[in-house]
């Protein structure tokens, strides 16, 4: 049992904290917001430096043939950093569907492709669901009837659709043909959307861990009533209740990952809980972060608005916050039925 | 990362569920503090001693098998799985007995850690006065030496055990003049010691498990007292620290709970208690794998930090919600008990409710928790001391 990071791991989650520094730091990302594209081709070229699309995808297809906790360190960080790019979807969900779903003939053509980057891919999992950074996206993997197709970036129509986040980039995809279908998906659906709720909460609880810490220091810099404001005992305690949930959902992401990478069968539904303690904890450290920092957090210069968005954003994401709690209970109800009943219980 | 359990434990868990399976007792015991009901705690547990199964992470010298973290947690977790009955000297096993190990001497730990494990001394915890709740170390019990017997008087209270043990590890003042954290020692005192006196007190829920000791020129041996003389403070965070972090099972007692709410749902579950079961379930999950990277932590030997209050506090918190749950499923029915006079101990749904809340006060409350974490954790300034 080891719940911490290998050295390599670990090695690689702080690649990735340099590089994202480097590139998305809250004055480039700003700069960015003028610019229709709002995407950094050094940031993706940095990215594909470190091997992270290339991590799901085997040896075979030149890939790296690592796991999905490889790439723990890197989504987590990009929720810490706020990175504007759709990392989840073009360095683990979207790799991942082609690899698990696609024919032999299709993995030949795309893999080796996606794990050198020079094809980036994006994925929407819900039938007509928008897809993140579909604009810079050579393949674009969409749903429909429960099944999964992919759309050259050629063969599409996309219209933006504008949100709260000024660096989000979304857009409805409207496809001019029927695109390849990946012959699996149907079957191993459920595959690829545990990627996504996994991957989904290590971004939510890299945010939350950024908006608490942040905060944290602010407390300890902003005096009012001669004293810093972190002294109050009230303010103290928002921020320890915070921490505590978001502590308790980066060990539940962590762990259902691993077992999703491990093809438990208990993978899926350990996945929704992590996502539901993701989203969860990410909306108290969000309530808390604001609050705390008081009107100069309700500025648009302040950059604490990049995090307070993206986590409001990511909590509906990827399928709605109720639709994953209501499957979990019914998760829990199934589970209930086959657990052993103690006697003694009334 | 790998969080898969080694052939090892696997095996070891296969072989304390058979046993466990086979030598459990039938039915449910009466409470410990009737004569029947200690009766039957203490053959159980006999039972468990012969067998090893006392505390299995114990070291051998002392009547354990010397297992590690891990194999204590698989235990755990398998007692935890069968319901089996509360340990008695829950006290001695998890908290006293362990910081005896930590900071007593080779004599201390001779003397006293064997007779834990076999039950001939109950041991109960005597931190809390009437005076002296959160504010710990603000406590008025004193010890004066005199020739080589330490001498106590004051009162200690909320003393879980104290109606069955023998044996209580307390904190008391040895040094008035000294800065309040500093002039605190840690002993061990025999209960039938002249001058101190046991009274029960019922709670809330109608089980005699309080005490109050009134402690009144009570003597005892100044070789008691576990490490130094006044830095009790610093032996009873050892105490304290296992308290709070290590559940022993609480992990599988919190998911089972989940398991029977939802059995509880019925048929047709309606959408928003299906969402707020879902919500309990992750948290219970959250807590689980918490409990495993705590024990990781410890089987390491590294520090870990203020992990203990985080799971305190989130402890306490989960299982409340999830209780509150069940009363509401229950609605109406949620406050109904079958007759009989007042002081009758609540049933068990009722009763396992309000020890839920119970848990957001002992061991330290919730706003403590939350005061070391942001103290700790976070390094926020600290709360003014007197
Ligand atoms: C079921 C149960 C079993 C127990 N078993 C034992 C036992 O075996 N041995 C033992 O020694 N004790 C035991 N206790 C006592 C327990 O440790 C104390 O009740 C607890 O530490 C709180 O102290 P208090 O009751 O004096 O409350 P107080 O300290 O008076 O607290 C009252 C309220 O004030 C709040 N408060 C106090 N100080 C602060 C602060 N600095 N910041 C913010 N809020 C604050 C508290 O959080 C609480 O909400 C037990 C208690 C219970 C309920």
């Amino acid at each position: 049992m080891r719940y911490a990071f290998s050295p390599e791991q670990q090695a690689f989650g702080e690649s990735a904290t340099d590089l994202f520094a480097r590139h998305c730091s809250p004055g480039a990302q700003r700069l960015s917001w003028m610019d229709d594209s709002g995407r950094d081709p050094s940031l993706w070229r940095g990215v594909v430096d470190l091997g992270a699309p290339a991590i799901l995808v085997s040896e075979e297809y030149d890939g790296i043939a690592g796991t999905e906790c490889d790439l723990l360190p890197v989504l987590e960080e990009a929720g810490r950093q706020a990175v504007p790019d759709a990392l989840l979807e073009s360095v683990f969900v979207g790799p991942f569907a082609i690899v698990a779903c696609g024919s032999e003939d299709q993995r030949r053509r795309w893999l080796p492709a996606i794990a050198s980057g020079e094809s980036r891919v994006t994925i929407a999992l819900s039938d007509g669901g928008l897809a993140p950074d579909a604009h810079v996206s050579d393949l674009i993997v969409l749903a429909r009837d429960g099944q999964l197709r992919v759309h050259q970036a050629g063969e599409v129509a996309l219209e933006r659709v504008h949100v709260e986040d000024p660096s989000r980039r979304l857009f409805q995809v409207s496809p001019r043909t029927e695109g390849e279908l990946l012959p699996s998906s149907g079957d191993l659906r459920d595959q690829v959307v545990a990627r996504e709720l996994v991957g989904s909460a290590a971004v939510l609880n890299g945010i939350a861990s950024h908006l608490v810490s942040a905060t944290v220091a602010y407390a300890k810099e902003r005096q009012q009533f001669g004293r810093l404001i972190g002294s109050f005992q009230s303010v103290k305690h928002l921020l320890a209740d915070a921490f505590s949930k978001v502590e308790l959902a980066t060990t539940a992401a962590r762990a259902a990952t691993w077992r999703v990478a491990a093809a438990d069968p208990e993978g899926l539904a350990s996945a929704r809980l992590a996502r539901i303690c993701a989203v969860e904890a990410e909306f108290v450290a969000n309530k808390v972060a604001l609050q705390v920092h008081g009107g100069i957090g309700f500025t648009f210069e302040h950059d604490l608005q990049l995090w307070l968005k993206r986590g409001k954003a990511l909590e509906q994401s990827h399928g709605g916050r109720h639709r994953v709690a209501r499957t979990a209970g019914l998760d829990a109800v199934a589970c209930a039925q086959r657990a052993p009943q103690n006697e003694e219980d009334d | 990362m790998d969080l898969m359990f080694s052939d090892d434990l696997v095996a070891f868990r296969a072989e304390v569920r058979a046993w466990l399976e086979s030598n459990r007792p039938k039915g449910r015991f009466q409470p410990y503090y009737t004569e029947d009901g200690l009766a039957q705690h203490l053959e159980w547990e006999a039972r468990l001693f012969a067998a090893g199964y006392s505390a299995p992470g114990w070291p051998k010298e002392f009547g354990g098998l010397g297992l590690d973290h891990w194999h204590q947690l698989i235990y755990d977790e398998e007692y935890a799985r069968l319901n089996l009955p509360e340990r008695v000297n829950k006290m001695g096993l998890l908290h006293g007995g362990p910081t005896v190990m930590a900071h007593g001497t080779p004599d201390q730990q001779e003397a006293w850690l064997p007779s834990i494990l076999n039950n001939s001394d109950i041991w109960c915890q005597g931190f809390s006065e009437p005076d002296a709740g959160s504010d710990l170390a603000g406590l008025r019990t004193t010890g004066r030496i005199e020739g080589d017997q330490l001498v106590l008087n004051g009162q200690k209270t909320w003393t879980s055990f104290g109606v069955i043990a023998t044996k209580m590890f307390a904190l008391v003042r040895t040094d008035r003049e000294a800065p309040k954290h500093r002039g605190i020692s840690f002993v061990i005192l025999d209960l039938d010691t002249e001058g101190v006196e046991v009274r029960p007190l019922r709670q809330l829920h109608g089980h005699a498990g309080f005490a109050e000791v009134f402690l009144t020129e009570a003597a005892v041996p100044l070789a008691n007292v576990v490490g130094p003389h006044n830095e009790g403070w610093r032996i009873a965070q050892t105490s304290l620290k296992l308290e709070r972090g290590m559940g022993r099972g609480t992990h599988t007692r919190m998911l089972h709970t989940v398991d029977e709410i939802a059995r509880r749902l019925g048929a047709d579950p309606d959408t928003g208690s299906l969402e707020r079961l879902g919500s309990h379930r992750a948290w219970a999950f959250a807590y689980e794998q918490a409990t495993y990277e705590l024990t990781d932590i410890m089987s390491r030997g590294r520090d870990e930090g203020a992990l203990p209050s985080v799971l305190k506090l989130r402890l306490s918190e989960i299982l409340t919600g999830i209780r509150e749950e069940e009363r509401n499923i229950l609605g109406e029915r949620a406050e109904q008990i079958p007759a009989g006079p007042p002081e009758v101990p609540l049933p068990p749904t009722q009763r396992e409710y309000w020890h839920a809340r119970a848990g957001e006060i002992y061991a330290g409350t919730t706003e403590i928790q939350k005061n070391i974490i942001s103290e700790t954790a976070l390094g926020l300034p600290r709360e003014p001391r007197s």
